[in-house]
């Protein structure tokens, strides 16, 4: 039974896993690298308690945390509209759009199994239709808020280490240093997206939901294969 | 009664708590409990200090 139950959560629990052991090892090589800095900087280490709640930790955490929920976010409503002609990542090329209630199987269309929200129609169904975008904008927005608080105290605190001036939120959010740890983060991620997209036209992986089978032709589009 | 799908073997028990999906539904919780935490925690106390 324990077997079972791991096997039908393997997607969740190895990527779980994989996300702590990457997040320890993020906490003890930074905790190394942020001390060898406060001593060529004369000042004392700090311990990994003080480093884990530091912002410096902080922000490079969340900077990271904010673009793959943007990257996420971005997907699931991009590809209800757009479309990519052989690729197992898009619709069918004449299924663009939020597709009739029958397709989505929404309201009269829900059957015994559907979730309830699905069934009851209104404000519930118009909400359930759109969570997982919901959930995920928020998780993107959340995020990157806290990465503009965390990026502001650790940039403050460079400022007043060069005898310059801290800066208020409102003008953290303008600054490059802001915007340069945003953009270095969206750049790789829309990258990847992108290559995602175009390169399951003409690869394979066998065996994956993400690819094509491996005999579908090129020009076939999404769940057409 | 032995299993149709398997003639001859014994039924499966099943426990009266038995529930394939509360691991789904714990990971689900675990998920959104730990980026939420995250974000709330370092909003809150990665704004206080360096």
């Amino acid at each position: 039974m324990m077997r079972r139950r791991l096997r039908e959560n393997g997607l969740a629990l190895v990527f779980f896993a994989l996300f702590l052991g990457s997040l320890v090892g993020q906490a003890l090589t930074g905790h190394h690298d942020f001390n060898q800095d406060q001593l060529a900087h004369d000042s004392s280490p700090i311990s990994m308690w003080r480093y884990l709640t530091s912002s410096a930790y902080g922000v490079a955490v969340l900077e990271n945390w904010q673009s793959e929920y943007l990257q996420f976010t971005l997907y699931i409503v991009a590809t209800v509209w757009l479309l990519q002609r052989g690729s197992p990542e898009s619709k069918p090329l004449d299924q663009a759009g939020l597709q009739s209630d029958r397709q989505q199987r929404v309201g009269r269309n829900a059957n015994r199994e559907s979730p309830r929200w699905a069934r009851t129609g209104g404000l519930r169904t118009l909400l359930y239709s759109n969570s997982l975008l919901i959930v995920m904008g928020l998780l993107w927005m959340g995020s990157w808020a806290a990465q503009a608080v965390t990026g502001r105290v650790e940039y403050n605190a460079t400022q007043l280490e060069h005898g310059q001036s801290p800066v208020p939120l409102g003008d953290y959010v303008m600054s490059a240093d802001f915007w340069e740890r945003t953009l270095q983060n969206w750049q790789s991620e829309f990258l990847a997206i992108g290559s995602m997209a175009i390169l399951s036209v003409y690869l394979r992986q066998r065996g994956s939901p993400e690819s094509k089978p491996v005999g579908a032709p090129h020009a076939v589009t999404g769940a057409e294969s | 009664l032995p299993s149709s799908k398997h003639p001859g073997r014994a039924p499966c028990r099943r426990s009266a708590t038995y529930n394939p999906r509360i691991v789904t539904k714990a990971l689900f919780v675990l998920y959104l409990v730990v980026i939420l935490t995250g974000i709330v925690f370092y909003l809150v106390i990665g704004g206080m200090q360096r």
